[in-house]
């Protein structure tokens, strides 16, 4: 089915290499981006695909965190709570978002919207405390705005739905003093800081 | 590789350069555990159980020479940190310490961090008693943890990966040897690790799960327990067993095994070490098709018709009944009444004394081993006159060595030499698989050559033309005859057209033909798809391998790969209407099991003897002349359609429960020793025909050879032997000594065989045992570290590989073509019978392996399919000329157009009744229901 909604999209990715098996990485987020997540049809799909053996492309599935094997929300919030975000209230953000969602970390909401999940450091201690969500980076979160950010985010259910829980098109927000802004790609680093309150 | 001096824990001594660390000091006798490591893997350093302090000669910056201390010893620089010896290889000079107290610790690391995670049920463990990890920890693991056993990970066990394998997660300590054993070894990428960290996990996702013809050898190799057959799983503790070595007739590899017994129980089939044959290997087959041993529905008991239903009887009633209606027929009629069929699965004994009782008592030339089905083909001489060269290794070979594979789908005819051929190829070999289809073996090899459907002949031909036109034909040393016919039949055609014809470039000919023409040894290896074709192709194989050189000499020549364990061995010993033992070529023959039947049905044959073969399961003319016979006797393991149908049915006892010897594919002959009493009141196949020929010596008149003067050259004792025909009775003297029937035990037969066959000179029961050199391939003090009790050593002998005939220089190989056989009918497709490991064996009754067997499929192409629009799953029919069949359609975007394969041998699918030869056209209909 995949190859058939896909055709292009799947050649193109191929295309950029020499051996066919080189692309499992891109077409299992293409995979996961259109079904939601991979289910074991859908890994079986990307190997028939590749002609790889399906036990390999589900050992890749297994490995990744970031591919989602069971189904997930709209959303994937990730919330960090290595240690510099646990200085800095993720343990709290953590409980907020609990809370608020009423799941616990691993569940969906019921209608679908929000899976809560906690990672290891994510490589912006400097903006502790930081959630990922869909892979967008959004820095600076802290749980008394919780809620504010999970507004945010079911306003941009569309959009997420559009761009697939896999982050292939993630980009990097800030939670400041008027809500969430969009960091440009491009943005200096510095003009970010001096936003921060 | 030249050798380089390392020391290890202080004793120094040379090994080859490039050895591994744990393999160098192997050599020297000293131990250094592993776990992920296994000697038949490349290493990949998982599992840190290796660790040892390693030092390098300290060179002097200016010099490159090595510094010298004030003793005049080198001074070593020790690697700051140990080393995993299975990673390192060893160099000149190298300093190994496997003993010191930092290597102890961090033994006792490894060891004791294994365990956190280990569950200790030994005692309801399979592998309890021959398991590495117990035997590591004992010998260098800590006396105690320091894990709280309440912290210990659960989870649910045991998971099976598919029909045969189970996985106990909490066991498996993650060294990958299954992993990299199906990837590496078996080419079936269907194990896989999921997860990470402590939820790391084997899985299985292929379709069926773990979809491997060689899924046991991972039990073997797994360092624990996690890894257990549902066939053996919780049968019996390992020390109870007592290992009685066989040989494996399912195929004509030949494995070594153990039949692993509890008293008179077999409880589990395992390998036994034999380098040149299995290497440590069994496939599944061999390891879970031996269920039938034990089967209920064995015959117990001989069986005498009375009306429609049989009464038991005793042997001597049988016997004697038996004895009494072949004299019958014999005396009214001749011998040439009379036929038998022995299975190409009994042992050499059996044959050998089958024939003689029909020969010289019976005075019958009507034998063969042959079902007497329309695709029986011709019977192959080549695989013997041409056969590998004594001394023959396969694990000798690699760099230098062209292997060509043609028409033969090896995984599913003899499946252990997929494994082997892979391993030549990894040694260097190089691999050409020339077939009309797609074949697993195909993967693996160096060049595949698909030649078109039905251009195998083409194919052949431009190969043997390319090596003329080369001059090979000066450098044979063979007798031969015939050259000139065969230059003249090749160059009748081009380079280019034979090219064409064949569907193959030529410049895939002409590296084909210089890789063996170069090679330092050549092998051919032919099967069931390459003898369809006819005795044509096959000898142009053989011109093939003649002019590349690469015959009468070790580890070159041609491999047969015939049907059943001793097809090879009924050739050589004259189970066949045309030949004595020893491809004695006799003038005067038999009837071939192909004319059998209408020879029955018409009465010229009134007495049949069926030893192991069920022609009436398939054969509807089988079944007619079965009917209309006087007397049938079927000698069987059970009672089989072709037993329903006897007037007597004599029980035989199977391989495990009789001593015998057997000839594989590549002529090696291996004894099997009897490993349980035989079941029930059944005998060993070779004292049955020796009692019934005691018999029929003691009561019959006939056949004494009648001593006809004239021109009777006193040469050859033909005894008694009648023509086909039965009219003109062959001229025959007196034979040299008395026929004797007194053997006492099949060692007694096999000597007469050494004595009396010339290639099987010297193949007697003390030299095969002599074989057994556990210096070779047995263990070493310390071979727990390696293998570890899941693999046996060979101590009952390797076998005895037997020179190829034209070696002896008896034979003159005649090299004149044949014409190509020529097909008259105008149906579109080819029919191919697909010969299948897991296809209609009735021998595999009983075992985990009846789920797995074939189902009925008609498989045809991709492009056929869409022109006649069939999708997967319709009914579809073929029509031959004699018949036509139906089943489900199976669309196979691999096959070729212009070709239908059928399962062969699968009971409810019987090809027969739609072959016209060895080769049918047939034309598909889609059923519209
Ligand atoms: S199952 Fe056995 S062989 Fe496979 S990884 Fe686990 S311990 Fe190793
Ligand atoms: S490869 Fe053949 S001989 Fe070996 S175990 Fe399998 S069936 Fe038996
Ligand atoms: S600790 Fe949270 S981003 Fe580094
Ligand atoms: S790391 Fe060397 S044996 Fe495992």
């Amino acid at each position: 089915m995949l190859l058939q909604t896909h055709q292009a999209e799947i050649e193109t990715i191929i295309g950029r290499y020499p051996s066919k098996r080189s692309a499992v990485l891109p077409l299992l987020y293409l995979a996961q981006d259109t079904y939601g997540y991979l289910s074991p049809e859908a890994i079986r799909e990307v190997a028939e695909i590749l002609e790889l053996p399906p036990t390999q492309v589900f050992e890749v599935v297994g490995f990744y965190t970031l591919f989602y094997d069971r189904p997930v929300g709209t959303w994937v919030i990730q919330v960090c709570d290595d240690v510099p975000c646990c200085y800095v209230g993720a343990e709290e953000l953590i409980a907020a978002l609990k809370a608020t969602l009423g799941i616990s970390e691993e569940q969906t909401t019921a209608d679908g919207m929000f899976t809560l999940q906690r990672v290891k450091c994510l490589a912006s201690c400097d903006r502790a405390p930081v959630v990922q969500a869909n892979l967008d980076y959004i820095y600076d979160v802290h749980a008394e705005r919780a809620e504010e950010l999970l507004n945010n985010l079911r306003a941009r259910a569309a959009e997420a739905k559009q761009r697939g829980v896999s982050g292939r098109f993630a980009e990097d927000y800030l939670l400041g003093p008027q809500g969430i802004v969009h960091i440009p790609r491009d943005a200096p680093y510095q003009q970010e800081r001096g936003e921060r309150k | 590789m030249p050798d380089v001096t390392i020391t290890v824990d202080g004793r120094s001594f040379s090994v080859p350069a490039g050895t591994n660390v744990v393999d160098a000091a192997r050599m020297g006798g000293i131990a250094i555990p592993v776990f992920c490591y296994h000697p038949r893997m490349p290493a990949v350093g998982m599992c840190r159980m290796c660790l040892v302090q390693v030092g390098m000669p300290k060179l002097d910056p200016a010099t490159r020479q090595p510094l010298m201390d004030a003793q005049g010893q080198p001074v070593i620089a020790l690697m700051p940190k140990l080393q995993t010896g299975c990673t390192t290889p060893v160099s000149e000079g190298m300093v190994i310490n496997t003993k010191t107290e930092e290597v102890q610790f961090a033994q006792k690391g490894v060891l004791e961090f294994l365990l956190t995670s280990h569950p200790l049920d030994c005692p309801v463990c399979d592998k309890g008693g021959e398991c590495p990890l117990q035997n590591l920890t004992m010998e260098w693991g800590p006396g105690q943890s320091r894990f709280d056993y309440n912290d210990k990970v659960h989870f649910e066990k045991p998971v099976p990966l598919g029909d045969l394998i189970l996985l106990d997660r909490e066991r498996c300590i993650l060294c990958s040897r299954c992993v990299r054993f199906q990837d590496e070894l078996a080419d079936d990428s269907v194990l896989g690790f999921d997860h990470r960290g402590r939820n790391w996990m084997i899985v299985s996702k292929s379709d069926p799960p773990f979809a491997s013809k060689f899924s046991g050898n991972t039990t073997d190799i797994c360092p624990v327990g996690a890894l257990t057959t549902a066939d053996f799983r919780f049968k019996a503790r390992v020390w109870e067993l007592s290992s009685k070595p066989g040989i494996c007739t399912l195929c004509p590899v030949g494995c070594n095994l153990n039949f692993d017994m509890r008293h008179d129980r077999l409880m589990r089939v395992m390998p036994r070490e034999n380098g040149a044959v299995n290497d440590i290997w069994l496939c599944d087959k061999g390891r879970f098709g031996h269920r039938f041993i034990e089967h209920e529905s064995r015959l117990h008991a001989p069986l005498i018709r009375h009306g429609d239903h049989f009464v038991e009887a005793s042997w001597e009633e049988a016997l004697t009944l038996v004895a009494e209606k072949l004299a019958a027929v014999q005396s009214a009629r001749g011998g040439s009444a009379i036929a038998g069929l022995a299975a190409p699965r009994l042992s050499n004994e059996d044959l050998y004394l089958f024939q003689r009782l029909f020969r010289e008592q019976l005075g019958s030339n009507n034998l063969d081993h042959h079902l007497g089905s329309p695709d029986d083909g011709d019977h192959d001489d080549l695989g013997g006159l041409l056969a590998v060269g004594k001394g023959t290794n396969l694990m000798e070979l690699g760099a230098g060595t062209t292997v060509l594979v043609f028409g033969a789908d090896p995984e599913e005819e003899a499946p252990l030499y997929l494994l082997r051929l892979r391993a030549l190829v990894q040694r260097g070999a190089q691999l050409f698989v020339a077939n009309q289809r797609a074949t697993k073996l195909e993967r693996s090899a160096t060049q595949a050559l698909r030649y078109s459907v039905g251009g195998e002949l083409a194919l052949a031909r431009a190969l043997v033309r390319e090596l003329l036109e080369r001059g090979a034909a000066e450098r044979i040393k063979l007798k031969h005859s015939g050259l000139d016919a065969l230059r003249k039949q090749v160059l009748a055609q081009t380079p280019e057209q034979l090219a064409a014809a064949a569907g193959i470039a030529h410049e895939q000919i002409v590296a084909l033909a210089t890789a063996l023409l170069e090679a330092e040894h050549g092998l051919i290896m032919y099967g069931a798809e390459a003898r369809s074709a006819g005795l044509a192709l096959i000898e142009t194989l053989g011109a093939l391998a003649v002019l590349s050189g690469n015959v009468g000499k070790p580890n070159s020549g041609m491999i047969a790969l015939l049907p059943g364990g001793n097809s090879r061995g009924a050739l050589d010993l004259g189970v066949r209407p045309d030949a004595r033992p020893g491809y004695v070529l006799m003038p005067q023959r038999g009837l071939p099991a192909q004319q059998l039947w209408s020879a029955a049905r018409d009465g010229h044959v009134r007495a049949l003897w069926i030893a192991g073969l069920d022609p009436a399961a398939c054969l509807p003319d089988a079944r007619e002349a079965l009917t209309a016979a006087e007397f049938v006797v079927v000698q069987e393991l059970f009672m089989s359609e072709t037993a329903r149908m006897a007037d007597v049915v004599l029980p035989a006892a199977s391989v495990a429960e009789r001593d015998g010897t057997y000839t594989n594919a590549e002529r090696r002959v291996q004894r099997s020793r009897a490993a349980r009493a035989p079941h029930g009141q059944s005998r060993p196949d070779w004292q049955i025909f020796q009692d019934v020929a005691q018999m029929l010596a003691d009561m019959m008149v006939l056949p004494h050879p009648r001593v006809e003067a004239e021109g009777a050259k006193p040469a050859k004792a033909a005894k008694g032997a009648k023509t086909a025909k039965g009219q003109n009775e062959q001229v025959v003297t007196r034979p040299p000594e008395p026929p004797r029937w007194d053997y006492l035990t099949p060692d007694e037969v096999a000597a007469e065989i050494a004595e009396r066959v010339p290639s099987y000179g010297g193949v007697t029961y003390e030299a095969l045992a002599a074989t057994g050199n556990p210096g070779v391939w047995g263990r070493q003090a310390n071979e727990a570290v390696f293998y570890d009790g899941t693999s046996y050593e060979n101590t009952e002998g390797i076998g005895i590989a037997l020179p190829s005939l034209i070696s002896t220089g008896r034979f003159t190989l005649s090299l004149s073509p044949r014409p190509a056989p020529v097909v008259k009918d105008e149906r579109p497709l080819l029919l191919l019978a697909q010969p299948l490991a897991y296809g209609g064996d009735p021998l595999l009754r009983g075992s985990l392996l009846e789920r797995q067997l074939a189902q009925p499929a008609i498989v045809i192409s991709q492009s056929d399919a869409e022109k006649l629009n069939i999708q997967n799953g319709d009914r579809v029919r073929i029509v031959s000329a004699v018949g036509e069949l139906s089943a489900a359609a199976r669309v196979h975007a691999d096959l070729p157009p212009g070709l239908v394969m059928v399962p062969a041998g699968l009971p409810g699918l019987c090809l027969s009744r739609i072959q016209t030869g060895p080769r049918t056209r047939v034309s598909l209909v889609k059923v519209v229901v």
